[in-house]
């Protein structure tokens, strides 16, 4: 199993076109643009469904690439969050092993919440 | 000689060194900066609940009411405020980071400048919203 795990580790490495450490560097402003993007598309929605109401709000998700743009845009969070309280962790929490245990902690929650996200959106 | 003695102390110094949060003085940039960072700590520790109000709003019509009639009381429009505030802050002092990241605005002066503008449109935003609210 971890042999298993460091082998695609070192796959996925190996195609990947920049080191580690800046890849998350790089993925951490990418995800930042693309989520003031969203952030526009969102409030031209919103403002062209004035006065919003239950069913106004409803609409602005119900067709396919608005769902599709939304995950990709929580997605997008999720991984920004995760780059983001890495980095804190690795600036403020001394102890390897409970910084290591905070770690896989958020990585789990922020799994949950991607698969909540795609729940949300195709369950209405 | 003076190389040497400087070899010396590098080598002495323990990595990787941890930050004393405690004896750091921070300059206005600084403080946008620790500001962006605990303000994105924050909106992460709040993402559960806003997505469950996410989900509750798009569900159902009740669903709908229920999420928008929370927000009706004080305890939670304070806590609309902090976070209103945290995701201005983190977003404009965001946007500032992407431009010094592209090497604009970099020289002291300017980050100053720039860094000061963020503090104040962040708490001049929340102000508007805060009125709205209440």
């Amino acid at each position: 199993m971890t042999n298993l795990l460091k082998g695609c580790a070192s796959v996925i490495e190996k195609l990947s076109p920049l080191p580690y450490g800046l890849r998350q560097w790089v993925g951490q402003r990418l995800t930042a643009v693309l989520m003031i993007i969203y952030l526009i598309t969102i409030c031209v929605k919103m403002v062209l469904a004035r006065p919003l109401d239950f069913i106004q709000w409803q609409y602005i998700f119900q067709p396919v690439w608005m769902k599709l743009w939304t995950l990709l845009f929580m997605l997008s969070l999720f991984y920004h969050a995760w780059v983001g309280v890495r980095d804190i962790f690795m600036d403020y929490v001394g102890l390897l092993p409970l910084r290591l245990g905070l770690q896989a902690l958020v990585a789990s929650v922020l799994l949950v919440y991607s698969i909540w996200s795609f729940n949300i959106l195709w369950s209405f | 000689m003076g190389d040497g003695k400087k070899a010396n102390i590098m080598s002495s110094v323990k990595r990787p060194k941890y930050l004393n949060l405690l004896k750091i003085r921070l300059p206005v940039p600084g403080i946008v900066s620790i500001l962006h960072r605990i303000s994105g700590f924050g909106l992460f520790v709040i993402t559960g609940v806003i997505l469950w109000l996410f989900g509750l709003s798009l569900e159902s019509k009740e669903g709908f009411e229920f999420a928008l009639n929370l927000m009706s009381n004080s305890f939670s429009k304070i806590l609309l405020i902090g976070i209103f505030w945290a995701f201005t802050h983190h977003l404009i002092a965001g946007i500032r980071f992407l431009l010094l990241d592209i090497h604009w605005g970099t020289d002291i002066l300017f980050a100053r400048i720039s860094s000061t503008i963020v503090l104040v449109l962040s708490v001049s935003f929340t102000m508007f919203f805060s009125f709205w609210v209440w």
